[in-house]
């Protein structure tokens, strides 16, 4: 009965954050002074066009940007709940249309650049772990720090650059020109997949080796380990059936910001390496003002993040009973 | 229709056995696949040798072949009334595509590329017209109705025939808005008011008579000659199409289920009536949008009508796909089957297979690729153009164009109607202009900004153009600090020179500052910062002001300064960049509203006076010029604007301006040189990119 008390509190919570995060994400893209017509008018003054003030009133009555916060707010949001999320201004497409363009695209990178974090990180966090302080530890130490340094988009142009002068050619974009329809245009995509997975990868991985060797660590020194160690277990078992347990939950309580950035697909590398995921879509929908496709965009981010959230604290619950516990005696 | 076909095999046969002996000759399988009109066979000292004159891309024929395409002499005009384009260089070879980029922003990005406007500026730069998709145009006595003919036999790429029906569906219901009986246009708060469907306005349309506006009466003659009837003379008409509109026609037989017709005729077969839900609902299906009301569904798809795949054209080439918004990806032009040009040998233009366009918004990316040479053809800004001419020595030339500009680099431009009283009488006065001109120490600038590769110069129209005068693109050039506050003395309250102090306002106590709006602060702080330094010295104040709307502080007249350069070939073609006919640039501001709301102050325009005054006028009478000395009128009504800016001095420039370097790959040919890059004259479609072609 507690536990379903547990789960119903949370997902209470969840839905009031959710609730406040439509109302503050369509808060803030209304922030910045002017609104969607006004961009537009500046593009057509700047293409030479002639704007009166009555074509400027007809634009805002036509994009119904004239009406106050509170009832497009409103509006949207019944929007939302009945799922129409309202035309994008820009692209003149439905939000979700347009949102649903280049999910394929995102989704299979972040789902790549997940995995390789996970098989990256994890072998080399368990060996710096059980040699700490060797040459090897020290060595990935000292890269994984340059690698949550380095911003994103910076290591993003140095690749990029030096593809041009090792290559001649630099590379930009994921799908070849024509699409995947061959062979050699298959290959061309594998190596047009390097450069983004390195990249967005780099912090992950970084970050996730610092964490998962500071938690082995932890973990090494404690009675346990120690009790366990000196009733003969092999070091093998000690380290994948005991310690790593421990090492899930950073794993798992970091799930609502990783579900979040598999959607968004690394916005900054993405402009940076041309990338047709979702980053490019969300950057312009903010430029141009265009508040549906941008609060639609920034809603299913902030909505995952709410939903990983969830998800890791119900799945914290089941692994670690001291989370339990805790809740309990609250 | 037998006749025009005999005698187009016939034109074509002597011509193919003129050239038959210079030509390669090919593979009877080659012959095989083109059974156009064309294909000959020639014996030459006795070995008989197949010669065949390919009057097509290969790529065409084989779909002929294939019987997915007509043959060639169907697709073409009837001949004598193909178009052959005397501009072609050399005679160029068929295939190839080549490689460009432009941004997510599409439109004027590529469309230039592939436009064919009614009537074209000539290569010359000599500011002439002439007939592209018309076969010729001529005036009345007073040129207040003009003929225009078509082409017999012309096709819409989707092999329908272009015909006078399309241009007067095109005036009738696309581009006029609501018009009385007379062809006043109704007003905007009249009962029956209703905006055009591309929701533009074009001025080439209208004629001033009596202080109102009158829209021209398109007529039908026959399917391949229409009219255009004026109220009053319209000397310059093709001229004003060609700048205003450019292409003055679309598919009726497309557009009739988009187009909710506004007249009421409901027994017309060719143009059914449909509501406005009806024509949304058609659009949203056909084009896959969801156009939620008439007026943004007619201006997307009657105005930017290029930036569909689907929509019939009569460009030299046409989008297969509309990916033109998709950063990373390449948007692809392929030739148009049914164009309706030739070279000299009767050979279907263009020559290029396509014309590909690398979608890409950051400029660092671009430079990149252009350091790499993948673009066969762009243009470089002047901070990259050693880093990408070194790299790209051996596979690029460099092609110099002009720019009709006044000025390199900044150029400031102070408005003349500033709601700040007191400011607005020192940006009047000359004397201020003048000491913010000779204040700056040119030389520096273009040793910081220019690397050297300008020179010292006022404004004022380049070397080397007709309209250039020594006098003036040197006036107020001279660097002397103490003639400026000299200058200043006269029209401020004395300054003592303080450091940290600047001068006031006459009469008051507020600081003499210029407030100089800029919508990059990356690009123009360099510019702010060297202005701010230099006019310490005179006492004078620069603040910036980040605005990222600045067309619409303009509209509102809520605006100081600006850098703001002139791009113009003749007032007489495009007047709004030097003289206040519009809502347009800053240096005039409000005075443009004035005139653009038929000379009234309605709307907060500002009536103007004195120089600003005779500069309308003098446009005016460009406008109104008629009969036999109209040439004369009009140069000397030029000449008077070009003079009152060289003696007013409104925009303050610093440095001469440099051509446009193109860098185009060395295989590709017929890459025209010097030519005038301008809006006026369409940009890119000087390049006649469909006489471009690959070196084999």
């Amino acid at each position: 009965m507690d536990k379903w008390r547990y789960i119903a509190k949370r997902l209470m919570l969840a839905f009031f954050t959710l609730l406040m995060i439509t109302f503050v994400v369509f808060f803030v893209i209304q922030l910045p002074p002017g609104d969607f017509v006004d961009s537009l008018v500046t593009d057509m003054v700047a293409q030479g066009e002639t704007v009166t003030a009555v074509d400027i009133a007809n634009l805002r009555t036509m994009y119904k940007v004239d009406r106050p916060f509170i009832v497009q707010y409103t509006d949207w949001l019944g929007g939302i709940v009945t799922g129409d999320w309202g035309t994008s201004f820009y692209y003149n497409q439905s939000v979700l249309v347009k949102i649903g363009e280049t999910l394929g695209a995102t989704l299979m990178i972040s789902l790549i650049t997940l995995v390789i974090t996970y098989l990256i990180a994890i072998p080399i966090a368990i060996y710096s772990a059980k040699h700490q302080y060797s040459i090897g530890d020290y060595a990935f130490t000292f890269i994984g720090f340059i690698g949550m340094a380095v911003p994103h988009f910076l290591l993003a142009i140095l690749l990029m650059y030096l593809s041009y002068k090792w290559t001649g050619k630099p590379i930009m974009g994921l799908f070849p020109e024509g699409g995947i329809t061959s062979w050699a245009a298959f290959l061309d995509f594998l190596k047009r997949l390097i450069i983004p997975t390195i990249v967005i990868s780099m912090s992950g991985t970084c970050g996730l080796i610092r964490s998962v060797r500071a938690q082995l660590l932890d973990e090494q020194e404690k009675p346990y380990i120690l009790c366990t160690r000196a009733k003969g277990v092999s070091e093998k078992t000690i380290t994948y059936k005991y310690e790593m347990r421990a090492v899930i939950n950073p794993i798992v309580s970091g799930l609502g910001g990783m579900i979040s950035g598999i959607f968004n697909g690394s916005t900054i590398t993405a402009i940076v390496l041309m990338l047709p995921t979702q980053g490019p879509i969300l950057l312009k929908a903010l430029q141009s003002q265009d508040v549906y496709l941008s609060g639609g965009i920034l809603l299913i981010s902030a909505t995952l993040v709410v939903i990983g959230t969830l998800i890791s604290d119900l799945l914290l619950a089941v692994l670690d009973p001291r989370i339990k516990f805790l809740e309990e005696s609250k | 229709m037998k006749k025009v076909l005999a005698l187009m095999l016939a034109v074509v046969l002597v011509v193919s056995l003129m050239t038959a002996c210079s030509k390669p000759s090919s593979t009877k399988e080659d012959e095989k696949q083109n059974p156009t009109p064309a294909a000959t066979e020639a014996t030459t000292g006795g070995d008989s040798v197949v010669t065949e004159e390919v009057k097509e891309a290969p790529i065409l024929a084989e779909q002929v072949a294939a019987g997915t395409l007509p043959a060639l002499a169907e697709r073409l005009p009837v001949a004598e009334d193909v178009m052959v384009e005397n501009d072609v260089l050399s005679l160029g070879e068929y295939g190839g595509s080549i490689t460009a980029t432009t941004n997510d922003g599409g439109r004027w990005g590529w469309g230039p590329y592939t436009e064919q406007s009614m009537f074209r500026f000539k290569l010359d730069g000599s500011g002439e017209v002439e007939a592209n998709v018309c076969k010729d145009y001529y005036p009345n006595e007073d040129a207040s109705m003009w003929t225009i003919e078509l082409r017999k036999g012309m096709k819409w790429s989707d092999g329908q025939p272009f015909t006078a029906d399309d241009v007067i569906f095109y005036y009738d219901h696309v581009s006029t808005p609501a018009l009385n009986a007379d062809r006043v246009a109704v007003g905007v708060e009249e009962a029956g008011y209703y905006p055009a469907y591309t929701s533009k306005p074009y001025n080439c349309y209208q004629v001033t008579k009596d202080g109102k506006n009158y829209w021209a009466k398109f007529d039908k003659v026959d399917d391949y000659t229409f009219t255009v009837t004026f109220a009053a003379p319209k000397p310059n008409f093709p001229e004003a199409v060609a700048v205003d509109n450019k292409w003055m026609f679309l598919p009726k037989h497309f557009y009739i289920n988009y187009v909710a017709r506004k007249d009421g005729v409901s027994d017309d077969p060719t143009f059914p009536l449909i509501t406005e839900e009806q024509a949304i609902a058609n659009a949203n299906k056909d084009f896959g949008k969801v156009w939620e009301d008439y007026g943004s569904m007619g201006k997307d798809i009657g105005y930017y009508n290029w930036d569909y795949a689907i929509v019939p054209q009569i460009r030299s080439f046409i989008a297969v796909k509309d990916n033109w918004n998709t950063v990373g990806e390449t948007y692809e032009l392929v030739r148009n089957p049914y164009f309706w040009k030739t070279d000299s040998e009767g050979r279907q233009l263009p020559y290029l297979d396509s014309l590909k366009f690398m979608i890409i918004n950051d400029a660092d990316q671009v430079v990149l690729k252009q350091t790499a040479g993948e673009i066969d053809i762009s243009t470089v800004e002047f901070g990259n153009y050693s880093t990408i001419a070194t790299a790209t020595q051996a596979t690029h030339t460099i092609v110099p164009w002009f720019r009709p500009e006044w000025q390199s680099g900044p150029a400031l431009s102070l408005c003349q109607t500033v709601q700040d009283l007191d400011k607005r009488a020192l940006f009047q006065d000359a004397r201020f202009r003048e000491a913010l001109s000779i204040s700056v120490d040119r030389n520096l600038m273009n040793a910081t900004l220019m690397s050297g590769q300008s020179k010292p110069a006022q404004a004022a129209p380049a070397e080397g153009t007709s309209s250039y005068n020594e006098e003036w693109a040197n006036k107020w050039t001279e660097f002397n600090v103490d003639k400026a506050n000299s200058l200043l003395d006269e029209i401020t309250e004395p300054w003592d020179k303080t450091e940290g102090t600047y001068r006031k306002m006459k009469g008051t106590d507020r600081d003499v500052e210029i407030v100089i709006s800029t919508s990059d602060i990356t690009l123009e702080g360099d510019y702010i910062t060297l202005l701010q330094t230099a006019y310490k010295a005179i006492g004078v104040k620069v603040s910036d002001k980040v605005d990222a709307e600045i067309a619409k502080s303009i509209l509102t007249n809520n605006i100081e300064a600006k850098f703001e350069g002139v791009n113009i070939t003749s007032p007489a073609i495009r007047p709004d960049v030097i003289v206040p006919m519009r809502n347009f640039s800053c240096w005039y501001g409000a005075y443009g509203k004035w005139y653009e709301d038929g000379k009234t102050t309605a709307n907060g325009g500002i009536e103007p006076t004195g120089a600003i005054l005779e500069l309308i006028n003098a446009y005016d009478a460009i406008k109104s010029a008629s009969g036999d000395n109209r040439d004369t009128v009009v140069a000397e009504n030029v000449q008077k604007i070009y003079d009152l800016h060289k003696e007013n001095t409104w925009i303050i420039g610093f440095l001469a301006p440099l051509p446009i370097n193109f860098f185009v790959n060395n295989n590709v040919k017929n890459f025209p040189s010097n030519i005038v890059w301008a809006d006026e004259y369409r940009f890119a479609s000087m390049m006649r990119p469909e006489q471009l072609y690959l070196a084999k």
